[in-house]
């Protein structure tokens, strides 16, 4: 099937569970999102909130023992991956989505030459011979901004240092022009100056293919200038979704507030504690009725820890599950014409 | 390095063969005093001992380890590279049987975690580390010559070579599974793996060439000290099926307190096992391409 | 259940299931043979021989695996009958014994050849016996000829002791000097004969200082060395010399003669008074005190020989005062003044006086003046072997000893090739270079691997040999031999080597299974040097009570010994042991039933009777004994390491604390630790000790305790003992011989130096098809007898009574060889 409407990636009630010696960890628990052809999706959340194993259900790449998608539609481009066979997912792996992974370090295989692990994705999906793959990874690595690149590409990821890594990972990629990237928390490990490098390279690459990104962090700082549009996840659960601009100025959840107030402001007086969101994350095996964030909200009433949220329309692009969205929302905006005027 | 280790060893072997009571021409009868004299000084023992220990050193630092005092006209050099390769091609034959057996059978069973074919092969690798080879080996010559009457009992022969191969295989066989499995299910863990697999790659290919790399490296570990236990386990196997290797000729050596026939064996055996482990020091630097010598 | 408890249960439930299965396999009996009987396909005897052998040559080495090899490869003058092993004719047609019994005639066969064609002659094993006795050749089988005359003292570097132009004779310094009748002729007269036959020479140990500490203590010997008259071959001149000598032995010399004894340095020549007062001063100043001690000693110029002796002279003294001043540090730490003293009469003194040494100084510093008493050495020319012809053999022995003949088919008096050996030296035995005359040659060998051998057709006895080859195989491990030959793989295996664990299992295989009596006895030797064991009635009573009926079954596969020969090996000596006993029973005046009980050598009541007796009361407690005076912290019973040693030890270590209340300690050596330490008398209490006859005749067991240095391992030495048996040995009648013999062994049992245990029985299996092949009591083959039978019909069975069963082959091919003995 061609694609519908643009949508390039549409995820429809996702679940994904998995089967522990404490009992079922309900990781993915029901989220739903869109991503149009071009678009720049970033997924946030703290570590556990399930945004990792969303991106890896995205490409069945879940350990079949212990986990398993337990419900839910994932359609690529048209195609209901759910229902393909093994081998048909493979043919889309690596050449029409593609994935980066949080620590280039152990990422890539350190017994191969990087030319080798490059040569293997065009060898195979794109049926390169040994020459033209070798050429083609060449021209990955200039893409990406390798110096040396000629020397460099029959090296070991030792020799590379750790952002030097990221960006072979990226040329690894990119070899095949894919549809869709999703970047796993690609600048987590990485120095602050890197980091800034690397967002740019993903920005720019994307700007000259044409690929459509889903981004995962739990740095709001990161989607800021990255994402049109953002999801935040919360205990397995999608607990706003909104445009990257909207939900910056005006959300309308506690929780991403709670997030958004994190963030270190350099206008922040010196002296006074940096603001923390108290609590911790969610045991997912054993969560409470009602709102998954309710311990940990200063607004919770005991509606909210006894009943389960509504995922409220705040606009056709901004939602929000919460009971008490639209006054979150409505603070939200007043707080910034406050901020305006 | 490995010259000094060996005269080291020498020096202390021969210590210990002069302290160990008897002599070479010690046998249930007296020898006449004069007889006895005759052969002291026939061979050079009449001397101090200070003395024998410098003419010793001195032929040995030429490769000169004299004649055995037991057989007559046998020079130890003659003796040993009569005898070695026998206890090397059985020893050979056997590591790579056991290599062949342990790699695959780990590999498998680190692919089927729990299933009955891991739980079976794991269980089998039990049994072949707790069975002693001095037991294995009757119980297949029970089996494999008296029950089946396929192969024969002992003595060398190429029929002759199967049991005792197999005897001496069974418990490397045994670390050797374990040791794959176990690396290959951290390798397969690893997040290169699951990179590999997000690229695409069928099964296959990324156990083969991405998996196997990493999760072969203990076994490497494993095969210096396990040649050096090999060479031990051949004088029990040579004994019980009668082949004329060169671990049988050892200890019937020291029983017969022939010191230049000990001095060569050990001398031979501690360059070969440290000429071993180099070699398996060296076979890191082409597997695992971060510790090689730029 | 988790996964690790699922391992080990698996686990454990397959062991368990392996177990069971085979053990119900294991006892599947209900053959006839034990393993395959399948012929073989070529006519070659497949041999277990055991150890690989040391050496292919005859003369160097002692071992079992060996003897039977050498018989395959080298003939003898004499071969083994097969089932009697008594001398047949081989190499020599037949014989003549001197009236003495102390020489032998060998008419040899002018067939006979070396394997590369050469000619066997009288010459060869004239060369061989020189060669075989010579002391470089190191042979550890050389003591087997000492009867031969001179033999042990050239084997033993000895030297005759010549003065002018005569050689001391043993005669000469004997005690009682025995007129020596002069023998009748017998074969043809040569000097060389009349050499062997003069009185018999002195000889001494060849090295010099241990020649002087023999001489010492022997006063005739002494005399003989001293100076005469005629030793002076320039009288004046050394009287000269040491009178006005300036040097300090000089000096020393006419400081300790009498004034008048240097009367001769005045006049021009002496009278024979004069020479003859010189000597006895001369003897005098030699005979006061050491040379070697005087402070002015060590600044001689000595002629190098002399010098020599003085360094091993002050070698030895120093070596004595080292260990002396190591006794003294050891005896500060002591307290106990009883063991103060105890360990001072350990201390060595140092060399006295030496008057052989000092004669030797004098001598070598004198040597225009004195003339030298010679030192010369014992040549193998000097041995009594000599060949009268190139067919005609002449060995001459030291003394009657008429089992000699049968000593002859040992290995050791088998010739070597004289062509080989004297070309590649001792590589001669290298299979490329070996030249052998017996049955069979070599034709393959690879070490620890086999060595084969076949039939050699330029044997004088070819025809007669009907194996085609032999294959022997070095296997050591007794499983692995009943293995090899269970499957099939070998014909026919070494004796002791069925392990104890599968004797009941085998001992159904009655065509196979050889255990019959062996010309072996196992014993515990007795330390008769020191207490307790000094005293003969404690060893009677430590004897008394063992029960050898019991401990032989026990064993399963041997027999009680009571003597110290073994019964049932020989017939005539067993009734000449009967007829004895009788006798002596009369002299005591015992009761046949007393003399029984004595005889079987169990009587426990008799036993602690005599501890009682002699200083360790022995009381009843409990159940049992008890025997608090005995001392077993100074006693142990010693052995070497097996299995089936620590059991027989455990067993007997069990009767004597049942019947005795006495815990006599253990203690195992490995073999070649324990050997020494047991024959050089240093262990304290008993010692296991195996003796395998070296020839068929009682006087290889009686010889044991013969001497002052035996193979007894118990130190025991009874000069009277040594009589009864040389008296034996002097006995031509050979019935007369036993009985003297039974008396001397009678004699023997009364002291009881050893305590008897078992006859070895033989252990092994050959099978079926193999015929001409006799559980001997050595497991000696003369292996051209041996052939492979093909018809099942004519197989051996029930192999207990097969040294009854005629083998109508085998006695014809034993008729057609003694054939030539009537010739």
């Amino acid at each position: 099937m061609s694609e519908t409407n643009g949508t390039i990636l549409s995820v429809n009630g996702l679940k994904t569970y998995f089967q522990t010696e404490d009992g079922v960890v309900k990781a993915v628990d029901g989220i739903t999102f869109e991503l149009k052809k071009g678009e720049t999706l970033g997924i946030v959340g703290e570590s556990g909130s399930g945004k990792s194993v969303t991106n890896l259900s995205v490409m069945r790449l879940i350990p079949e023992p212990p986990g398993k998608i337990v419900a839910g539609d994932i359609v690529f481009s048209g195609i209901d991956v759910r229902a393909l066979s093994i081998d048909e997912v493979r043919k889309i792996r690596g050449k029409r989505i593609a994935m980066i992974f949080q620590d280039p370090m152990t990422s890539l295989n350190p017994f191969l030459k990087i030319s080798t692990q490059l040569m293997e994705v065009t060898r195979l999906h794109l049926g390169h011979t040994k020459d033209e793959a070798y050429a083609h990874a060449l021209k990955m690595l200039k893409l990406v901004g390798i110096p040396d690149a000629g020397t460099r590409l029959d090296e070991y990821p030792h020799q590379f240092s750790g952002g030097m890594r990221q960006r072979v990972m990226i040329a690894m990629a990119l070899s095949c022009d894919p549809e869709l990237l999703i970047a796993d928390e690609p600048t987590t490990a990485l120095d602050v100056t890197i980091q800034a490098q690397i967002l740019e390279l993903i920005k720019d690459l994307k700007a000259r293919m044409g690929t459509s990104v889903i981004l995962i962090t739990h740095d709001l700082g990161v989607v800021a200038g990255m994402t049109d549009k953002i999801i935040v996840m919360y205990a397995g659960k999608v607990f706003e979704q909104a445009s990257t601009k909207e939900l910056f100025a005006t959300p309308a959840n506690p929780y991403t507030k709670g997030l958004l107030k994190s963030v270190p402001d350099p206008a922040h007086e010196q002296g006074k504690e940096l603001y923390q969101i108290p609590g911790l994350p969610p045991d997912v095996a054993h969560l409470p009725p009602g709102c998954p964030f309710a311990e940990r909200c200063d607004r919770a009433t005991d509606l909210c820890r006894q009943q389960y949220p509504p995922f409220v329309e705040i606009n056709a692009d901004h939602h929000s599950l919460c009971h008490f969205a639209r006054e979150v929302y409505a603070e939200s905006v007043a707080e910034q014409n406050k901020q305006e005027l | 390095m490995i010259i000094p280790m060996a005269l080291l060893v020498i020096t202390l072997t021969w210590a210990l063969v002069r302290i160990a009571p008897g002599n070479f021409y010690t046998q249930e009868k007296k020898l006449p005093p004069a007889v006895e004299e005759n052969i002291k000084k026939k061979y050079g023992l009449d001397k101090p001992w200070y003395q024998q220990y410098g003419i010793m050193m001195w032929n040995v630092v030429r490769g000169d380890f004299g004649s055995s005092l037991k057989y007559e006209g046998q020079t130890v050099n003659e003796i040993i590279w009569r005898h070695f390769p026998y206890s090397a091609t059985i020893g050979i034959l056997a590591y790579v049987l056991a290599l062949l057996i342990g790699l695959t059978a780990g590999v498998i069973a680190s692919l089927k975690q729990n299933s009955i074919f891991d739980y079976g092969s794991t269980s089998l690798a039990m049994l072949g580390l707790s069975v002693p080879n001095f037991v294995l080996g009757p119980l297949l010559v029970l089996v494999f010559s008296f029950w089946l009457y396929w192969l024969p009992p002992a003595r060398w022969s190429l029929a002759g070579l199967v049991l005792p191969v197999v005897t001496l295989a069974a418990i490397y066989a045994a670390y050797i599974a374990r040791l794959t499995r176990a690396g290959m299910l951290e390798v397969m863990r690893s997040d290169y793996i699951r990179t590999a697999r997000a690229k695409g790659l069928d099964e296959k290919t990324v156990l083969l060439r991405h998996g196997l790399r990493g999760g072969i490296i203990p076994v490497v570990s494993f095969t210096g000290p396990a040649l050096a236990a090999l060479l031990a386990g051949t004088v029990v196997v040579e004994k019980v099926f009668a082949i004329p290797g060169l671990g049988n000729i050892f200890i019937q050596s020291v029983l017969n307190r022939d010191e230049p026939l000990v001095l060569g064996i050990v001398a031979f055996l501690s360059i070969l096992i440290m000429v071993f482990n180099l070699l398996v020091d060296i076979s890191y630097g082409f597997l695992d391409p971060r510790i090689r010598y730029e | 259940m988790s996964r690790m408890r699922f391992i080990q249960f698996y686990s454990i439930s397959a062991i368990i299931l392996l177990s069971i299965v085979l053990n119900s396999c294991s006892t599947a009996g209900g053959n006839r043979y034990f393993g395959s009987t399948k012929f073989p396909k070529d006519n070659v005897l497949r041999y277990i021989s055991g150890a690989e052998p040391e050496s292919l040559d005859p003369q160097i080495s002692s071992g079992q695996p060996e003897a039977r090899i050498y018989t395959a490869l080298y003939d003898g003058l004499v071969e083994f009958d097969p089932k009697t092993l008594q001398p047949i004719p081989s190499i020599a047609e037949n014989w003549e014994i001197s009236p003495g019994v102390d020489e032998f005639i060998f008419h040899l066969r002018k067939n006979a050849r070396w394997s590369d064609g050469a000619p066997l002659t009288a010459n060869d094993f004239v060369y061989s016996l020189r060669r075989g006795f010579a002391p470089e050749t190191t042979s550890r089988t050389a003591s087997l000829g000492y009867f031969v005359k001179y033999a042990e003292a050239f084997n033993g570097n000895q030297v005759f002791i010549r003065r002018g132009d005569k050689f001391i004779t043993e005669n000469d310094v004997a005690e009682k000097p025995a007129d020596a009748p002069v023998p009748p002729p017998f074969g043809p007269e040569t000097d060389f004969h009349k050499f062997l036959h003069a009185p018999a020479r002195l000889t001494l140990d060849g090295d010099t200082l241990k020649r002087a500490q023999a001489v010492e203590p022997n006063q005739k010997l002494k005399e003989f060395f001293k100076f005469t008259a005629a030793d002076f071959k320039n009288a004046p001149a050394l009287a000269a010399k040491i009178k006005n000598g300036g040097d300090p032995l000089s000096q020393y010399l006419a400081a300790n003669m009498p004034a008048d004894a240097l009367a001769c340095a005045a006049a021009a020549d002496c009278s024979d008074a004069a020479r003859q007062a010189f000597a006895d001063g001369l003897n005098k100043a030699t005979d006061a005190a050491s040379f070697f001690t005087q402070d002015w000693f060590a600044g001689l110029t000595l002629a190098e020989p002399a010098k020599k002796l003085g360094d091993v002279v002050a070698a030895e003294n120093k070596k004595r005062a080292d260990a002396n001043k190591k006794i003294d540090d050891e005896i500060a730490q002591l307290t106990d003044d009883a063991k103060k003293a105890e360990k001072e009469k350990t201390k060595k003194k140092p060399l006295g006086k030496l008057f052989y040494a000092n004669r030797f100084v004098l001598e070598q510093s004198f040597p225009d003046e004195l003339a030298p008493v010679e030192a010369v050495p014992v040549k193998g020319e000097d041995i009594g072997v000599e060949a009268l012809d190139d067919y005609t053999l002449r060995i001459t022995l030291r003394q009657p000893a008429p089992f000699f003949l049968g000593l002859l088919t040992h290995q050791f008096f088998r010739p070597v090739p004289r062509q080989a050996v004297e070309k590649w030296g001792k590589e001669w035995v290298r299979p490329e270079h070996i030249v052998t005359c017996g049955s069979f040659k070599v034709k393959e060998y690879r070490p620890y691997d086999k060595l084969v051998v076949e039939r050699d057709p330029n044997n004088w006895d070819a025809a007669n040999v009907h194996l085609d080859g032999i294959e022997f195989y070095p296997v050591e491990e007794q499983a692995t031999t009943l293995n090899l030959y269970k499957a099939g793989a070998v014909d026919a295996f070494l004796n002791h080597s069925v392990p104890a664990s599968w004797i009941d299992e085998v001992r159904q295989y009655k065509d196979e299974y050889m255990n019959l009596p062996e010309n072996a006895t196992s014993y515990y030797s007795f330390n008769v040097r020191k207490p307790p064991f000094d005293n003969p009635k404690i060893r009677q009573a430590f004897s008394l009570s063992i029960d050898r009926v019991a401990l032989s079954q026990f064993r399963k596969i041997t027999k009680p010994l009571y003597h110290i020969t073994p019964s049932g090996i020989f017939p005539d000596y067993d009734r000449a042991m009967d007829k004895v006993g009788e006798e002596i029973r009369q002299e005591k005046k015992l009761t046949p039933e007393e003399w029984d009980k004595q005889q079987k050598q169990f009587n426990p009541e008799l036993a602690r009777k005599f501890l009682n007796d002699n200083g360790f009361p022995v009381n009843k407690a409990g159940d049992g004994f008890e025997c608090p005076s005995f001392p077993t912290d100074k006693v142990v019973l010693l052995f070497n390491t097996t299995e089936s040693n620590r059991q027989i030890a455990e067993f007997i270590q069990a009767q004597w604390k049942q019947n005795l209340g006495i815990t006599v300690p253990l203690n195992n050596m490995e073999f070649k630790t324990f050997l020494p330490f047991r024959n050089s008398l240093q262990y304290q209490g008993l010692a296991l000790s195996l003796w395998s006859g070296d020839y068929m005749d009682p006087y290889t067991f009686l010889s044991l305790h013969y001497g002052e240095q035996n193979d007894g391992g118990a130190g025991f030495h009874d000069p009277k003992y040594d009589k009864m048996l040389d008296d034996a040995n002097a006995e031509l009648d050979p019935q007369k011989r036993n009985e003297k013999m039974a008396r001397a062994e009678y004699y023997l049992i009364d002291q009881l130096p050893v305590i008897p245990l078992t006859i070895n029985a033989t252990n092994w299996m050959k099978k079926p098809y193999v015929k001409g092949m006799y559980p001997n009591p050595g497991t000696l083959f003369a292996w051209k007898f041996i052939y492979l039978e093909p018809d099942p019909a004519k197989w051996d069975t029930d192999v207990e009574n097969l040294m009854n069963v005629s083998d109508p082959q085998v006695e014809n091919q034993l008729r057609a060889l003694k054939s030539t003995m009537t010739k």
